[in-house]
């Protein structure tokens, strides 16, 4: 087991590195030169040259690529364009932010959706199924962003209940998190009810029902076992991708979060900061998944069995 | 002899392999799906919808100008409620709600429906590539996707926006490149499953050509979640494309977009709630009309749940 997990760990490399070659050619295609971009429009050429000169940006591309890789190895990301400190700080900064608003809608996301999953699965077509899926329908296709600024129209522009924007109090997190939650709490809604279909038709339920156990075992204790694994991917998937992915949200309701950074670096060509959110992203990412891989055997057995008996994976 | 000749050859296999696939096909496949799909009258309400919308698009310049209603301003006629002359109102810019929703059709549903048939077709190309001859193309192929698939879909697609410049073809290509990864792991997980069956091996014996092995024997059997996985992915698609407009990249304004007309009236929401209201709505359901398509054709497809 810890053999494996070492190996993902390490697997990890280059995927990173993969992933700083695509961003890093993207970031320097980019029309535009950092020189400019810090300096603004109104200073002389000179200047401009010669700060893009003490940057490196006026090498050829390989070289860049290369200069750029060196410092990394060193694990030296460089200092950001814009603010000229470490990038690593302002992430630190920003990414508590990201956090809370991804834990918060995890949280409600499945306190919502796995127990009325199950729910609308165990009674199937009854009013509570019909309601529940219908809504869950109706949500999972509206735009996040759609839903944020309706909650802001009625909960701060009408009943003036909740701050529109900033990140000062709790009080700023409800309105991003009960968006974002309501979305993904859809979706998982119903995901969870049809491998909960699924696996209540399965013959080892019957048997824990022949086995006497109450109905409430049955489907909390047996069923749910297998019906989960696909919904704990596809939440960790989204907890990964909530990490980047609050960018729209945080724009919605002005949260200096990790998507706002994203924005603000990319739109100034503000290249090691970019590629700094960017692997420290996908690294979060990789990690994330690698714990849903190891969820699964706590969960299933029968996972748990391939690790531990040296299986090929 | 000649007619009594024993069809064996790869040409003649494969001649009477198309004249049976034809009879086959129109028969069975399609119809069936088609029969079963009928069934589901949320899957039909979902097509109704899309039916009505491709028709709205089709026709947009007929239902109400483009240039004097939803283009020209009109500094009198600023954020009207909804009337009879203005069925939705007006924006901020006294421009006809209704009029740039009708427009906006044309924009969204073909940004969403370009996105997701160029992802589609790629995905379909590397996926089927890689799960027939698997090996090293596989593997490269396979990382190079995970590398894309770890960075967070709307940080590549500002990126590439940023690099190629903000127009209607750049974003197309931006989201084409962020949904790839998905379609080719579905296309290479299907292709994968049928291409171990007898009948391949048979076509192969054979002495068909790969091509024609790949398009005529294994993505028809492999096309069931490939279709679901592609009706599902429009409404996510046109989701993203109004993303990226709302938060300002993508569509330029003046253009209707639904996505960028919500980012227009988000200042005038608290007076003029009507302005978010619409085009919202608009964007829900034609993804909703998608996914009721999508939830009917996975059912219609699924053959274990046939009669």
């Amino acid at each position: 087991m810890y053999k494996y997990v070492i190996k993902r760990l390490l697997l990890i490399i280059p995927i990173l590195l993969g992933v700083v070659l695509i961003v890093f050619t993207i970031m320097n295609v980019t029309p535009g030169d950092p020189g400019r971009q810090m300096l603004g429009m109104s200073a002389p050429q000179e200047a401009v040259d010669a700060l893009n000169e003490s940057l490196g940006y006026n090498d050829p591309f390989p070289v860049r690529l290369f200069n750029y890789l060196k410092d990394l190895v060193r694990l030296d990301f460089g200092n950001s364009y814009r603010t000229n400190q470490p990038v690593f700080d302002e992430i630190m900064v920003r990414f508590p932010v990201t956090l809370k608003l991804a834990v918060g809608t995890m949280i409600l996301t499945i306190l919502i959706g796995i127990p009325l999953g199950v729910l609308a699965a165990v009674r199937q077509y009854s009013k509570l199924d019909m309601i529940s899926t219908f809504t869950a329908l109706l949500l999972a296709a509206a735009p996040s962003f759609w839903l944020a600024l309706l909650m802001m129209l009625l909960f701060s522009l009408h009943l003036n209940w909740l701050p529109p924007s900033g990140i000062d109090s709790y009080k700023n997190y409800i309105m991003p998190v009960m968006t974002q939650a309501v979305v993904y709490a859809a979706s998982t809604l119903r995901m969870t009810r049809s491998t909960m279909l699924e696996a209540i038709r399965q013959d080892y339920v019957r048997t824990a029902r022949g086995k006497g156990a109450s109905e409430s075992r049955v489907i909390w204790g047996h069923a749910i076992k297998n019906a989960m694994l696909p919904v704990i991917t596809s939440l960790g998937m989204s907890f990964g991708s909530m990490l980047g992915g609050t960018i729209v949200i945080e724009q919605v309701f002005g949260m200096a979060g990790l998507g706002s950074l994203v924005i603000t670096a990319i739109t100034t060509k503000d290249i090691p900061q970019t590629m700094a959110v960017t692997i420290f992203l996908a690294a979060l990412f990789c990690v994330i998944m690698l714990v849903v891989d190891l969820l699964y055997a706590f969960i299933d057995p029968r996972v748990k069995a391939r690790y531990t008996q040296g299986g090929k994976h | 002899m000649q007619k009594n000749e024993v069809k064996t050859t790869a040409q003649d296999l494969s001649e009477y392999d198309e004249q049976l696939l034809k009879d086959y096909k129109k028969v069975s496949q399609a119809a069936e799906v088609w029969h079963r799909l009928k069934k589901s009258k949320l899957a039909m309400l979902g097509l109704f919808f899309i039916v009505l919308l491709a028709l709205v698009a089709i026709f947009a310049d007929v239902i109400c100008d483009y240039e004097t209603l939803a283009l020209e301003q009109n500094i009198m006629n600023m954020r009207q409620g909804p009337s009879a002359e203005h069925w939705f109102g007006t924006d901020g810019q006294g421009r006809d709600l209704f009029a740039r929703v009708v427009h906006g059709a044309r924009i969204s549903l073909g940004l969403g429906l370009a996105c997701t048939f160029l992802s589609a077709l790629c995905g379909l190309i590397l996926g089927s590539l890689c799960g027939y001859f698997g090996g090293k193309l596989d593997s490269i192929v396979m990382r190079v996707l995970d590398c894309i698939m770890c960075i967070p879909g709307v940080l590549m697609a500002l990126a590439l926006v940023a690099a190629l410049g903000q127009s209607l073809g750049n974003l197309v290509i931006a989201l084409t490149i962020s949904y790839i990864p998905s379609f080719t792991r579905i296309v290479r997980a299907s292709v994968m499953t049928v291409a171990g069956n007898e009948y391949v091996e048979a076509a192969r014996a054979a002495g068909l050509s790969t091509p024609r092995i790949i398009a005529k024997y294994i993505l028809p059997n492999a096309a069931g979640p490939i279709i679901v996985e592609v009706t599902m992915n429009v409404a996510s698609i046109i989701k993203a494309v109004a993303s990226l407009s709302f938060i300002g990249l993508g569509v330029v304004p003046p253009t209707p977009e639904w996505g960028g007309m919500l980012s227009e009236s988000r200042e005038f929401m608290r007076y003029s709630p009507h302005l978010v209201i619409f085009p919202g709505l608009a964007i829900v359901i034609t993804s909703l009309a998608f996914n009721l398509l999508g939830d009917g054709l996975r059912d219609a497809l699924d053959p274990r749940l046939k009669d």
